[in-house]
């Protein structure tokens, strides 16, 4: 008899409808062998069901969450959802995902994805309960912090194991950096996702499932499942990833001047300041616990506990790097427990950490420079370190009230209302804020500025650059120059290599630190097309992933041209990039050149197969991929390349 | 019949409930498994169920000691003593 349930996918994709309560579900099949899961086959269904006149705020636009076929298995790392949607900063690709255990559950209830369109009457929440799919009444927790949502509905619903995705008050009220999140402390981040969930009337999506995950070849697949666990646990920078998380880095980037110090400014944190966020520091006065999810060999979250001082009782996870850089860096606060009060804050009110603390820090160069004066913000002082304003701001931000409501469009939106040369001191990738240096490493400079989703590093920029392991990594990646970061030759082609791979890791979908991307000693491509054929029977191999990978990117490449009419320009750092050496540092003095930049944004085009003046993409790349339908629209748009 | 044990040293992964059903039936599902990993009363703090005879679906535990070849390194001891298994 034939098998209908897929192996390794659940199998069906999810609609709900918001506006009339319909709820509906179809085969992830149909979708599967051409786009594989997560991000792909999200963004497929954006791309083809989504009209350049829908703006992201309309009912008529979809958000879209996927989980992937390696997803609620033992594959290492594959507890994450991916997130689409049109990113409210560009309206081109909306992109994010994290971790959790909503991604496995989702899947257990018997869904890979789900589709989202419409627009409640009034507030509601989604509640997955296996087969028993309702949109229930969501009145009595619209305005409650995402940390009182998980615990309301789970009182609620009468069930400690439900997991479940939410916004907060930032959402809600339609900020541009607000984000999702899952268990409290995990967040999709960018593009403004949680924006788009509250102009949906949408609180949360709660989830509980009993089901199960099969593979086509169980003893294969926990080979290929073994060899990967084993490869990760006796990797050296997996091991400083575990006990510190991704703060362990902390030191390295600021010694080769990758900091944004007051709104990049600067390019280090001087050494007093240094000291008091030290990783160690984290680590003995408030770490509790090692903390991670699903399948997770690196658990390089940390739980911590404050019990001292003014924000003793305050509990969290998963302070991170990134955490460390905005308030430490950014906006020049240095001190420990003020940074973990800062990531609960915008945790409790979905907001992301990057999208607040971007135009808060565009703020403060401002104030500084006489642009911005008490008049316009509220009567405060916006002096570098006070944490005091940086938080009330937030509130603010999530809350739009008073000059909270400028920064809620993101600093270049804010810097477009204020005028007066402050678009200068506005640094952002496709009008989303960018949160990291971008002049070097040169290869995680260009990854980062032609990221469809409007700047990040995780579409494409390599962290392999300079490491120790440069020699093994231009072998595995096929590149040269690795171990010079100052260096254009040769990152077009890492850039490439990273995308078409990143495309694939968000698909399956599993946390990229399992990957290559961390070091050339971790999986590639070639071993998740092993985990990847043993688990669904569809024999699948490097190349066709590559392929894969490929398609994605292009289909994201089509989407912003179409639909935000982003070209060439939209791939240039920020003006400030280009005219400002770096600071401090070991690279101090080294500035950006834009011919140099030029040459190497050719080349990238080119290994794209897009034409390589204009960046727009091509006939024959699109029918080797078998996108002839983005062909045609790109075609009767005028933006297909001349040939 | 089941004993919940507060734990210090997990991870709050739940990796070894699917380790588990894995070891069981071949398939993935937290749903059948012998081990639970629940949160303790309050935040970052958790108890792990383990279902000694079968009840709810659950198959009760063999003490095979599987789980813990997934249970992240810092963590493994404490799982190990908690199952009273010898280890791998």
């Amino acid at each position: 008899m034939k098998r209908i349930k897929p192996y390794a996918y659940a199998g069906k994709i999810l609609r709900v409808d918001l506006s009339t309560g319909a709820i509906s579900s179809e085969s992830t099949i149909e979708y599967a062998h051409k786009w594989l899961g997560g991000r792909g086959i999200n963004q497929w269904i954006l791309y083809s069901e989504l009209r350049p006149w829908v703006t992201p705020y309309e009912p008529a636009n979809r958000l879209v969450i996927g989980t992937g076929p390696l997803t609620g298995t033992l594959a290492p790392g594959a507890n994450r959802h991916n997130i689409d949607s049109r990113n409210v900063f560009s309206w081109g690709v909306g992109s994010a995902n994290s971790g959790g255990h909503f991604a496995a559950e989702l899947k257990f209830a018997g869904y890979d994805h789900i589709v989202l369109q419409g627009r409640a009457r009034n507030p509601v929440y989604l509640w997955i309960d296996d087969d028993h799919v309702q949109l229930r009444e969501a009145k009595r927790i619209w305005g409650a912090t995402t940390w009182e949502t998980d615990d309301l509905l789970k009182e609620e619903l009468d069930d400690e194991r439900i997991q479940l995705i939410c916004i907060g008050p930032a959402g809600e009220n339609l900020v541009r950096g607000a984000c999702i999140i899952a268990n409290k402390n995990r967040a999709a981040g960018k593009c403004g996702l949680g924006a788009i969930m509250g102009s949906k009337n949408l609180k949360a999506i709660a989830v509980r499932g009993k089901g199960s995950v099969e593979v086509a070849q169980p003893d294969r697949f926990m080979r290929a499942v073994d060899d990967a666990w084993k490869k990760l646990e006796s990797c050296p920078s997996i091991q400083q990833m575990s006990k510190y998380g991704t703060m362990g880095i902390l030191y390295h980037k600021n010694e080769k001047g990758g900091i944004p110090r007051k709104n990049f400014q600067d390019n280090t944190i001087p050494p007093e300041s240094l000291k008091e966020i030290d990783p160690d520091k984290f680590q003995t006065k408030y770490k509790e616990r090692d903390m991670g999810y699903m399948a997770c060999p690196v658990s390089c979250s940390n739980f911590y506990r404050i019990d001292h001082g003014p924000y003793a009782g305050l509990a969290t996870e998963g302070v991170e790097l990134e955490t460390v850089v905005d308030f430490a860096a950014r906006l020049a606060i240095d001190c420990a427990s003020v940074i973990i009060k800062g990531h609960a804050l915008c945790n409790q009110l979905g907001l992301d950490l990057d999208n607040a603390t971007g135009p808060i820090a565009w703020a403060f160069e401002c104030y500084q420079r006489g642009i911005l004066t008490k008049k316009e913000t509220d009567g405060l002082q916006l002096e570098w370190g006070d944490h005091g304003v940086v938080f009330e701001l937030i509130r603010k931000i999530a809350y739009r009230e008073g000059f909270g409501n400028i920064l809620a469009e993101g600093s270049k939106h804010a810097s477009e209302i204020i005028g007066k040369d402050s678009g200068y001191y506005a640094v952002h990738m496709k009008g989303q804020d960018l949160y990291e240096e971008v002049r070097l490493p040169i290869g995680w400079g260009l990854g980062t500025c032609v990221a469809t989703r409007g700047g990040g590093h995780t579409t494409g920029a390599p962290s392999v650059e300079a490491s120790a392991e440069s020699e093994l990594g231009e072998k595995v990646y096929g590149v040269k120059n690795l171990a010079d970061p100052t260096a254009y030759e040769g990152k077009p082609e890492l850039v490439v290599y990273f995308e078409r791979q990143q495309a694939i890791v968000n698909s399956l979908i599993l946390c990229m630190f399992m990957t290559n991307w961390v070091s050339p000693t971790l999986l590639s491509l070639r071993e998740l097309a092993e985990l990847y054929s043993a688990g669904t029977g569809w024999e699948t191999t490097e190349s066709e992933f590559r392929r894969t990978g490929e398609r994605i990117v292009n289909l994201e490449k089509a989407f912003n041209v179409l639909h935000a009419n982003l070209g060439r320009q939209d791939d240039y750092p920020s003006e400030r990039f280009l005219k400002e050496p770096i600071t401090s540092g070991r690279f101090k003095g080294f500035a950006l050149s834009r011919d140099k930049y030029d040459k190497m944004l050719d080349r990238y085009y080119e290994l794209h197969r897009w034409h390589h003046e204009t960046g727009l993409q091509t006939r024959k790349c699109l029918e080797d991929l078998d996108l002839e339908d983005i062909t045609e629209d790109l075609r009767r748009r005028g933006k297909l390349a001349e040939e | 019949m089941w004993a919940i044990t507060s734990v210090s040293k997990c991870t709050g992964c739940r990796t070894c409930e699917i380790a588990c059903s894995y070891h069981h039936k071949k398939i993935f599902s937290p749903a059948i498994s012998s081990i639970e990993v629940g949160r303790a009363g309050q935040e970052g703090k958790f108890a792990i169920v383990l279902y000694e005879q079968q009840e709810n679906g659950h198959i009760a535990c063999d003490r095979c000691g599987f789980c813990l070849q997934y249970c992240p390194v810092t963590a493994r001891d404490e799982l190990k003593a908690v199952l009273g298994v010898k280890m791998a």
